[in-house]
């Protein structure tokens, strides 16, 4: 690659990145859910991605490798210090007193994403806060688009199925 | 269901475009050393197969190839080829014996693409890299592969350059390999022999990352890893991980680990593991 050429994709690089600089710091905070550790995992996300983005296959889908490369660094660090205490004994925050309410209407995802699993998240952020197509998921998460829709709607059965019951049960992982 | 709002008004920090651009030159000074790096090392393999292909026994291995077109080399380790692009690759079995056949626009090639074998253990295998190689039909290499009797498992590597090709063969207890290279046609064939002994399993230590599925993950940690010389190891479990070693000793691996983290910019994504010689990690 010629001086020019590398002079050129490093400027994309910036300007690509600086783009989604908000929205990738927000998907690393809703894993961590502290300033510090969304900061290093972006941290991280950029300069893995710097090393590889001039052989990235496909930089026209720049937005979904670089969100897929900050899923990672944050299931990598939540991975490495397990720090997450699954199913915590919350259930009485999430479970509502009105009964009147609808369950989809009461369920406050951004609290509930914290008894997923690490690895689950995405699908809520990608989905509901994101407002991502199943297929642009599929894009980001690197898996078929019908995987992605069962694994979604099974995620969502469970965080209603935790409201109803209002009990804490055992994470079956 | 709500949330969505919450997930709005997440603050921006003042400092994440101070970070991400610390983070970037951090990243451009590490790819000059790596490019650097990458120069020392096609100088170290030249020296390698200058080595290989004066050893005796390669010598002899050399002797029992049936030679169809002209043979280039033979050798256990190290690397050949010229450089192409757009290369079509197929594969044919026959006995032990695996011949990949190459060629462009439905012509044969004279010579084969740049490419190189690594043989490592715990467990036994043989690293292929194709370089300049475009259309390659994975699955049929694999379904030939594991049709050799001698062969126990085939998976590919990915790696973050289109034009080329990685693919790991792990070898049953006991089966030792010689790659020819021949041009005019160019083609490479792998042949497998069992030595009729299996070797003792012994415990080989690695300095290794999580488990996790075949991806673009593994690809970038290839990158950032890449003058530690690693490799990737499909578990017990079907996952993959990245590998630096092996080492004889705990120790030795502490201290080559010691040596990564020391860097500026390591993310603490490694650790010291162990497994027999003829098992997988975990």
């Amino acid at each position: 690659m010629s001086e020019l050429a590398k002079a050129l994709s490093q400027q994309q690089f910036s300007e690509h990145i600086t783009r989604c600089s908000g929205k990738l710091y927000r998907v690393a905070y809703c894993y961590v859910k502290n300033e510090q550790d969304a900061l290093d995992i972006v941290s991280e996300a950029t300069y893995k991605a710097y090393l590889s983005f001039e052989r990235m296959k496909t930089p026209q889908y720049f937005e979904s490798w670089i969100t897929r490369i900050v899923i990672h660094c944050a299931l990598d660090r939540l991975n490495r210090n397990k720090r997450i205490a699954f199913m915590e004994d919350q259930t009485q925050e999430y479970a509502a007193a009105e009964l009147a309410v609808p369950l989809e209407e009461k369920l406050d995802l951004y609290e509930a994403m914290d008894r997923l699993a690490p690895e689950e998240k995405a699908y809520i952020i990608l989905k509901f806060f994101e407002d991502l197509r199943f297929r642009d998921m599929a894009d980001v998460l690197e898996l078929p688009e019908n995987t992605v829709k069962t694994r979604f709607y099974r995620i969502i059965g469970k965080l209603k199925q935790y409201l109803i019951e209002g009990e804490v049960e055992g994470y079956d992982r | 269901m709500t949330g969505k709002d919450r997930y709005e008004q997440i603050e921006i920090p003042a400092q994440l475009a101070n970070v991400m651009e610390s983070a970037r030159h951090k990243a451009a000074a590490r790819k000059r050393s790596l490019r650097l790096m990458r120069y020392s090392s096609v100088v170290a393999a030249s020296l390698a197969l200058l080595f290989v292909v004066n050893i005796p026994g390669v010598a002899n291995a050399l002797s029992k190839v049936p030679v169809v077109g002209s043979i280039v080399q033979v050798l256990q380790f190290g690397g050949g080829g010229e450089r192409t692009d757009g290369v079509s690759v197929n594969t044919e079995t026959v006995a032990d014996v695996l011949r990949i056949n190459f060629d462009q626009a439905g012509e044969t090639v004279s010579s084969v693409p740049s490419y190189t074998v690594e043989h490592r253990e715990a467990p036994n295998r043989l690293i292929f890299t194709l370089n300049g190689v475009r259309n390659f039909d994975y699955d049929a290499v694999k379904s030939d592969l594991l049709a050799l009797s001698l062969v126990e498992d085939v998976y590919e590597n990915i790696i973050l350059d289109d034009s080329a090709m990685r693919f790991v063969v792990e070898l049953k207890d006991g089966v030792t390999h010689s790659v020819s290279e021949y041009r005019d046609p160019g083609y490479i064939e792998l042949k497998l022999a069992f030595t009729g002994k299996q070797a003792t399993p012994r415990e080989v230590f690695y300095i290794r990352s999580e488990a996790m599925p075949q991806g673009e993950s593994l690809a970038i940690l290839e990158e950032i890893y890449y003058e530690d010389d690693v490799t990737f190891i499909k578990t017990a479990g079907g996952g993959f991980i990245a590998a630096i070693g092996g080492f004889d000793t705990r120790e030795e691996a502490e201290q080559r680990l010691s040596e990564i983290s020391s860097r500026e910019g390591y993310a603490g994504d490694l650790r010291i593991d162990s497994w027999m010689s003829n098992a997988h990690p975990e």
